[in-house]
């Protein structure tokens, strides 16, 4: 099983950190590069059923006779709590910016399906430039609070 | 439905993100239950955080309903079926988390937990879709 989380753990963590430099790719290219939107969509959508495989995994896991995530919160350990938390808030923080993600590659099929230079893309295209802002947003924060859950772990 | 009407309203902007925004204030409150609370209940602060979150969940499950309704008005078929989404993802949470409480199995949290992620994803995709 241990093999399994982690190799579901590095798949999550290498395809996450695309999925962040996807998006803030877009946000500067304004969700005008093709290849960039492809690119991250796929990542995301890896990072996104890996991370609800981990949760599964380790929310199902029977732990000291409770299970593996409320024995984390509840420990008596702070950093431990404290990761727990971070990991929790962390993947709501990417559920926020998936969903986003999805959106912003229904208006770019849109924008091809319109035609690149009418009014009606114009008028997209400054939707994605706003959604793809927020998005990065998110994702940043979420990879923040990531990384502070795994630099904890490392004082465990 | 054409391709003329690209985003939803103002007003299912604001519905969806009150929505995520009640849902955020639901999930820390559910986090402060399950790190505060000790079941069965026993003090009256811990009475108050789990108020909270069953208050707040209560909201929530006002504002999915008054979404789908404003979905509906619409006509974008994505939003409705979202809308809807989110209705059923309340659902699940809301029977996850009244088994939980019914009989304390902490595996019927995880059925909560799941039904929130759900239906954090189809508000705030809803609220994407009107930006």
């Amino acid at each position: 099983m241990s093999v399994i989380f982690d190799v579901l753990n590095t798949i999550h963590g290498f395809f996450g950190a695309l999925w962040v430099g996807g998006a803030l790719l877009n946000a500067i290219v304004k969700g005008k590069g093709k290849e960039v939107g492809m690119f991250f969509l796929l990542s995301s959508t890896i990072t996104i059923i890996t991370g609800i495989l981990i949760f599964s995994i380790l929310y199902l896991i029977p732990y000291q006779g409770n299970l593996f995530i409320v024995h984390a919160v509840l420990s008596q350990n702070l950093n431990v709590r404290v990761r727990a938390l971070l990991n929790l808030v962390g993947g709501a923080f990417g559920v926020l910016a998936f969903s986003g993600g999805i959106i912003m590659s229904k208006r770019s099929s849109l924008i091809k399906e319109v035609g690149e230079n009418s009014v009606l893309a114009l008028e997209l295209k400054k939707s994605l430039e706003r959604i793809s802002k927020l998005v990065a947003s998110f994702l940043i924060i979420s990879v923040i609070l990531m990384i502070l859950a795994g630099s904890t772990a490392q004082s465990v | 439905m054409g391709v003329t009407q690209i985003r939803a309203s103002r007003l299912m902007l604001y519905i969806s993100g009150i929505e995520t925004l009640l849902l955020a204030v639901l999930f820390y409150a559910g986090l402060a239950t399950l790190v505060l609370d000790k079941f069965p209940l026993s003090q009256a602060w811990e009475a108050a955080i789990l108020s909270l979150h069953i208050s707040m969940a209560m909201l929530v499950a006002f504002f999915a309903a008054a979404m789908l309704m404003q979905a509906q008005k619409e006509g974008i078929k994505t939003i409705y079926y979202l809308a809807l989404l989110n209705i059923v993802f309340i659902g699940i949470a809301a029977a996850g988390g009244l088994a939980f409480y019914g009989t304390l199995t902490p595996d019927f949290s995880y059925l909560m937990a799941l039904g929130f992620f759900g239906a954090l994803f189809c508000s705030s995709a809803c609220m994407f879709y009107s930006i």
